[in-house]
């Protein structure tokens, strides 16, 4: 058993961890200013080849619907904003740590992405880019559980698959807490955008989001619509129920629900073997 | 529409979505007919599947998709919007296996 205040000083102190990878530590001290500016971001994807070549791989993906159309990092920047790129900068640079900590996680997450952009193009939501983004980073805690305690977390994801529990409830019996709790430490702690906050930690209880509702609404019938599909691994071979607040927020129709997964196909299709994996 | 590894490309077949090569350039159009030198250039660059027209192969049978469905299913209770999901769900897959 592992107290919950010491469980949060491990789980913050995670960018220390070696499979970490040294661009996303980078990335987080240049996040660590609040103030910095979309030229200071571009300076820094600029001089890591690595890097640019991911972002332009991201943005054109169907993930931001731009398939072919950028090719450069500063169009991007300026087509995409401060805040979807310091998302998707951090969605590209926690890729490889999200395979290792989870296999399935990543088809899950860009799953997730992409449904959540279907969604709120189908029920006109704005921020389409910003949900998106939030769709490849709302199970960010599982990285965390999943990094830092690999055993541990093995044996929850065990559990609720054996048991056929959701991953939720298998995460409270060892850890007390919840991938949402988890994941919104780091993001605390990393300073994510507040929207980006408020969709992690109220992903499972989206009718507690006090200042982003919709878009967390959105997030939370996404990461549902996925696993309905059964397209990646989110940790359990449960759904998690849709929240009727949530549902009301958004505001779906039965035919718009059956446009929005008649949509999916195509797009998870094309996702399906979408990898940052270097050439 | 069929995704299709390029190693299982074959002349003849039609394009349902263009090829574009790394900067995004369109190297083959929408509805371009493969010949055997397009599938040698596909071969060279770094794709692993281009849309084709025809039937996607499928990985499971209709019967392990409804199963499937209903494992992942058998937690929701009678919360109304998991039953619409479900039925709509359900109604999807007739239509895939159709």
């Amino acid at each position: 058993m592992i107290d919950t205040k010491n469980l949060r000083a491990q789980i913050e102190k995670i960018d220390t961890l070696p499979t970490i990878p040294s661009v996303l530590k980078k990335l987080l001290s240049v996040m660590e200013n609040p103030k910095v500016s979309l030229n200071e971001i571009g300076a820094f994807i600029s001089n890591d080849p690595v890097l640019t070549s991911r972002v332009i791989k991201v943005v054109n993906s169907p993930v931001y619907g731009f398939p072919g159309r950028i090719s450069s990092v500063n169009q991007a920047l300026i087509l995409l904003g401060l805040n979807v790129v310091k998302g998707m900068l951090l969605g590209v640079s926690v890729f490889e740590a999200m395979k290792k900590a989870m296999e399935g996680l990543w088809e899950h997450s860009i799953g997730c992405a992409v449904t959540s952009k279907i969604i709120a193009i189908k029920k006109g939501i704005g921020d389409i880019e910003e949900i998106s983004v939030a769709g490849i980073l709302h199970d960010i805690g599982k990285v965390a559980l999943g990094l830092k305690f690999p055993d541990e977390y093995k044996g929850v994801i065990k559990t609720a698959v054996d048991k056929g529990l959701w991953i939720v409830d298998a995460e409270k019996e060892l850890f007390f807490v919840t991938h949402a709790d988890t994941g919104s430490w780091i993001g605390k702690r990393w300073n994510f955008p507040k929207s980006l906050l408020e969709i992690i930690e109220y992903h499972h209880k989206p009718h507690l989001s006090k200042g982003f509702a919709v878009q967390t609404a959105v997030i939370h019938l996404a990461d549902i619509l996925v696993r309905a599909k059964g397209f990646g691994f989110a940790g359990d071979h449960v759904i998690p129920l849709i929240n009727p607040t949530a549902w009301q927020t958004i505001g779906l129709t039965a035919q718009d629900l059956k446009e929005v997964i008649a949509e999916m196909d195509d797009s998870l299709s094309e996702s399906g073997d979408f990898s940052l994996e270097d050439d | 529409m069929a995704k299709i590894a390029v190693a299982n490309l074959k002349a003849g077949m039609k394009l349902l979505k263009p090829v574009v090569n790394e900067s995004g350039m369109v190297m083959l159009g929408e509805g371009t007919v493969l010949t055997e030198q397009m599938i040698a250039k596909i071969s060279s660059m770094n794709i692993n599947a281009v849309f084709v027209e025809g039937k996607e192969q499928r990985t499971k049978t209709k019967q392990e998709a409804l199963a499937e469905l209903e494992q992942r299913f058998s937690r929701s209770g009678e919360n109304e919007q998991m039953k619409l999901l479900k039925k709509v769900m359900l109604e999807h897959i007739e239509e895939i296996y159709k």
